[in-house]
């Protein structure tokens, strides 16, 4: 049977993926954020996942306003990178996973996850951003996107996000296959783009935010989205699809590796968390 | 389970109004529908060269009103904002024009670079070291 093996929290901000193309690893400056991952590397090389399945957001590179869906999963064999505006990085494209993703696709369906089925799903910094510093594969396995609107409000409740996850957990067990699977669920934590709040960093509250995840995540899904922004400014409430990576896991967890740096712009946080 | 989380907020009793703070909803996003559809179109590296080549044409052609053209050749990220633009769209013209994101912020803030590195609450902030179970 399959089954969840772990999953991974942590921020996916652009500016991750600039200190690496850089190669700023031992600039004084982006090294702390390196070693912020570090101690996730190993853990993910012996996880072994077969499958990673990703909750993330579009930032409208996949998806426009056209049609812009709350959640929808990718179940093509596979899937580019997206040129978001400036450049397209140097990576190959992801492996799908064509098969669980048809079982997880009927079975969310099933437990009332109308996602929107998409055969052509183009990843963006969402998860391309810091799966460089979790791994040197390209990439370590194939990815199973569910993007989540966390972009044009109304934006899915913290709890429907929760919720999502817990129904990707029982799809999982009941594939009928020896499967490894790996949950990621990026963004985040607190940051603020737009207005005179630009820059807005609330340490304190990220940090609590990475304890409740693990200790007691229902008092999380019970925030509202204006609760998360101002917590956290408007668009740290990415947060909550963090909430849908916690909810794949066991009721109890443990985390096996924490670690929080916020140097500018964006508290970036790393969270690894295994069944307890 | 525990019981919900007290209500904590920002201190500032209008940290979530405008201009602090612009939410991009369904009322944003069909304001600024021709200012969404002419940055998005910026994904393209051929639409990135028209654009710099022509911004004018190029805003034209994406039936822009002259006052959502102001704002874009002003660099006006707060008006733009305002005039219902999403971030996200915006990031790419920002990419488009070889401007960034912080340099667009602190016009948000008003602020130096020099007063919003000072604002920083935690640069020295060390990284928490890996835990094992509580």
């Amino acid at each position: 049977m399959a089954r969840i093996i772990g999953g991974i929290g942590c921020s996916h901000a652009p500016s991750i993926a600039h200190a690496f193309d850089r190669k700023l690893q031992d600039d004084p400056e982006w090294q702390p954020l390196f070693e912020a991952f570090a101690p996730a590397r190993p853990w993910l090389a012996a996880a072994r996942p077969d499958v990673i399945v990703a909750f993330y957001n579009d930032h409208m590179n996949r998806f426009f306003l056209d049609c812009y869906p709350t959640f929808a999963i990718g179940v093509g064999a596979e899937h580019p990178l997206a040129d978001e505006g400036w450049g397209l990085r140097d990576f190959p494209p992801f492996a799908g996973a064509p098969e669980l993703a048809r079982h997880l696709t009927k079975s969310l369906v099933a437990q009332e996850f109308d996602l929107a089925i998409c055969q052509d799903m183009t990843i963006d910094h969402g998860v391309v951003s810091p799966l460089p510093l979790l791994t040197d594969a390209r990439w370590p396995a194939p990815l199973i996107p569910i993007p989540i609107n966390v972009i044009q409000h109304p934006l899915p409740s913290a709890r429907r996000c929760f919720n999502l996850g817990r129904a990707v957990r029982n799809a999982v067990a009941s594939f009928d296959r020896d499967v490894r699977v790996m949950v990621l669920g990026t963004g985040g934590l607190s940051h603020q783009l737009s207005g005179r709040r630009f820059g807005f960093i609330a340490p304190d509250w990220d940090n609590e935010f990475m304890t409740r995840l693990v200790d007691d995540p229902a008092s999380l899904t019970a925030l509202d989205h204006d609760e998360y922004m101002r917590r956290g400014g408007v668009e740290s409430v990415e947060m909550i699809i963090w909430l849908a990576m916690r909810g794949a896991l066991a009721d109890r967890v443990r985390a096996v590796h924490r670690a929080y740096y916020a140097p500018q712009l964006t508290g970036y946080g790393v969270l690894v968390l295994e069944d307890a | 389970m525990k019981a919900t989380v007290e209500k904590v907020l920002d201190p500032r009793a209008d940290a979530m109004a405008p201009p602090n703070s612009m939410v991009f909803d369904l009322d944003a996003a069909q304001r600024g529908e021709r200012l969404n559809r002419f940055a998005y179109s910026l994904k393209a590296p051929a639409a990135r060269d028209a654009f710099r080549t022509d911004p004018a044409a190029y805003m034209i052609r994406f039936g822009l009103t002259a006052k959502e053209q102001m704002l874009v050749a002003d660099e006006d990220w707060q008006g733009l904002l305002q005039a219902g633009a999403s971030v996200y769209l915006l990031v790419k013209l920002i990419g488009t024009i070889g401007s960034n994101l912080v340099k667009a912020g602190l016009q948000m803030r008003g602020e130096s670079l020099e007063a919003f590195m000072a604002s920083r609450p935690t640069r020295a902030a060390p990284v928490g070291r890996a835990r094992g179970t509580p």
